[in-house]
């Protein structure tokens, strides 16, 4: 199930390059209520940035805010030193890409013609798809194990697939950055472990920065470069999975009671304390 | 693209359907020979029947079905919901509402009454995003809801004022509120005419973007969509060919309603627009010549035909999205 090797692949994109995206003094305001406040952050580029925190903490808006989705009630998100909201918006489509909790997939379209259209800000308003187009969406769709599905309909996909195709529909895309806001919802363990798995590959093979918005934490552990703690619409705290993952931090951010220890790799595996009538 | 191209062959052939068969028939050299201008020797009424009758009911059946399926077909593209059709939102009833104050209010007959049905019309969907937009998105049942309780308030409206106005008018009314093409005529076909081609062009132009909208509204601003402002655009659009449309030809339901699905399963996701307006035509023009060929000597409003071909096909619709959803 899980792809511990990079494949070897026919089809290439165009490498990634390293864009600094950054929140500076952002605040982010939904529906009358200041959800982020005041939160400085740089997105570690051209590594896997995960996003952890309780329900409601800010972590999908934070995302929402960087993705140019929300507008700031005050700060500013920057790419490049440039403000996001200065960008057209096809330009910032080429640069930054997102994958949000609830894609709607159309009815009666087939795998590659949806993940055709991640080629929507490259393509002039008459022009027929170009060798360029076709290359990428040849190569999204083999760097995500799909391309047996092309001509299968959306409709028809089981849930690990059709995540899978989302991700194949934003690879295509070609952004430097791309924003995943919950990618593993729905998913059964081993699905959500090979989805991971591939967001990884994907960044160590083409440079893409990736921040994710991850409930799962043993899962963000084991696949982030970089942990970012947020509760209450403030980053608590960020860096390795394993300065992050502390038995302390949890109980601060989560009011989590919960032990920590290191897995083979390294990597923090958070076990909740056991049930106290159980003792 | 074949099955877009198979339905603009059927809507020609169910135009010469129209226009050359029923209860009176006209040869196709002599047909040819009326349009060229020639009267039929021994035939003296053929050139009235094909030049005011048969061929205006079947242009303005083709124009008003060619709007009807388009703009059925965008309100439910944008809205993600198949009961999203103008005629289901109160857009119908709103519009005969209009041409019904017309009627009675100001005493306007003809194109006092279909300029009242395009004010009802607009005055509708004003109404609809006035109280939905408050909330930042236009998706979703709560514009669907609004629209359906507007469409109870005209209906009410409508039948007090009809049972107010005197008999003579109420039965003028009656006939354009069933939706009808008895009053086809070469002024409201340049009208609708016109306004079909300013409109579909625009449509065309920008349909990428529409078809963007299809993975939701967050995807699509991530791919770089213009989300709001195609939405704007398109509501607009569908709006002007809708409102002419039943200002021109009354509320003939459930044409827009059943294209869209339609066409979806006969073209799927691509060229769904076209397919859907094609499917509409194709629906008007065979269901007026029901209409005028049912009763012999006599005529029913097309409205009646496509509503009474139309329920049975929402109440299938509903059913069979109620088992896919189990």
């Amino acid at each position: 199930m899980t792809a511990t090797q990079a494949p070897t692949m026919t089809s290439t994109s165009k490498p990634a390059q390293s864009l600094r995206l950054c929140a500076e003094s952002l605040t982010l305001n939904y529906g009358g209520r200041n959800i982020v406040e005041n939160l400085d952050f740089e997105v570690p580029s051209g590594q896997v940035t995960a996003i952890i925190g309780p329900n409601g903490c800010g972590k999908s808006t934070l995302l929402r805010g960087f993705s140019r989705l929300l507008k700031p009630a005050g700060g500013r998100v920057h790419l490049d030193s440039k403000d996001v909201s200065k960008y057209g918006s096809r330009d910032f489509a080429r640069r930054v890409g997102l994958l949000p909790q609830h894609p709607i997939a159309p009815d009666g379209i087939t795998v590659a013609d949806l993940v055709s259209r991640g080629r929507y800000p490259y393509q002039g308003m008459f022009s027929k798809a170009s060798r360029e187009d076709d290359a990428a969406v040849a190569w999204a769709l083999e760097a995500t194990h799909t391309e047996q599905l092309a001509d299968v309909p959306v409709a028809e996909l089981s849930g690990g697939q059709r995540q899978r195709v989302w991700i194949a529909m934003s690879l295509a895309q070609e952004t430097d950055v791309l924003l995943l806001d919950e990618p593993t919802t729905y998913l059964d363990l081993a699905h959500q472990v090979d989805l991971l798995d591939l967001v990884v590959r994907l960044n160590r093979s083409r440079g893409t920065t990736m921040l994710l918005v991850l409930h799962e934490l043993n899962l963000a552990a084991r696949c982030a470069d970089h942990l970012v703690a947020m509760k209450d619409g403030q980053i608590k705290m960020s860096g390795a999975p394993s300065e992050v993952l502390t038995r302390d931090n949890l109980a601060e951010v989560f009011g989590l009671d919960a032990v920590v220890s290191p897995d083979a790799s390294g990597s923090p595996i958070v076990v909740p304390s056991p049930r106290k009538e159980m003792l | 693209m074949a099955m877009v191209i198979a339905l603009a062959i059927g809507l020609v052939g169910v135009f010469a359907i129209r226009v050359l068969l029923g209860t009176y028939t006209v040869a196709i050299p002599d047909f040819f020979s009326i349009l060229a201008g020639h009267s039929i020797p021994g035939a003296a009424g053929a050139k009235f029947i094909v030049l005011q009758d048969k061929l205006p009911h079947a242009v303005l059946g083709t124009l008003a079905g060619l709007a009807f399926g388009c703009s059925g077909a965008i309100f439910q593209l944008l809205l993600r919901n198949p009961l999203a059709s103008p005629d289901i939102i109160g857009i119908n009833t709103s519009a005969s509402l209009g041409a019904v104050v017309a009627v009675s209010m100001f005493g306007a007959a003809g194109t006092g009454m279909a300029t009242g049905g395009l004010i009802g019309a607009v005055a509708c969907v004003a109404v609809i995003f006035g109280l939905s937009a408050q909330r930042e998105s236009m998706v979703g049942n709560r514009f669907i809801l609004i629209g359906l309780g507007i469409s109870v308030l005209a209906v009410a409206l409508t039948n007090y004022l009809l049972s107010r106005v005197n008999i003579y008018k109420a039965a003028d009314a009656a006939i354009w509120l069933t939706g009808s093409l008895g009053s086809a005529s070469w002024q409201r076909i340049s009208v609708l005419g016109l306004v079909l081609v300013v409109v579909l062009p625009l449509i065309a132009l920008f349909s990428r973007n529409l078809h963007a909208l299809e993975v939701g509204d967050e995807m699509a601003s991530g791919l770089g969509v213009p989300v709001a402002s195609t939405r704007w655009l398109y509501v607009v659009l569908a709006v002007l060919l809708v409102a002419f449309a039943v200002a021109m030809t009354g509320p003939i339901t459930f044409v827009a309603f059943v294209s869209g699905p339609i066409a979806r399963k006969c073209v799927g996701g691509k060229h769904s627009l076209t397919a859907s307006a094609l499917i509409g035509a194709i629906i008007v023009v065979l269901a007026d010549f029901v209409a005028a060929n049912l009763i012999p000597g006599g005529r029913l409003p097309v409205g009646v035909v496509t509503g009474i071909v139309g329920a049975p096909i929402l109440l299938w619709l509903v059913a069979a999205a109620q088992k896919e959803r189990s």
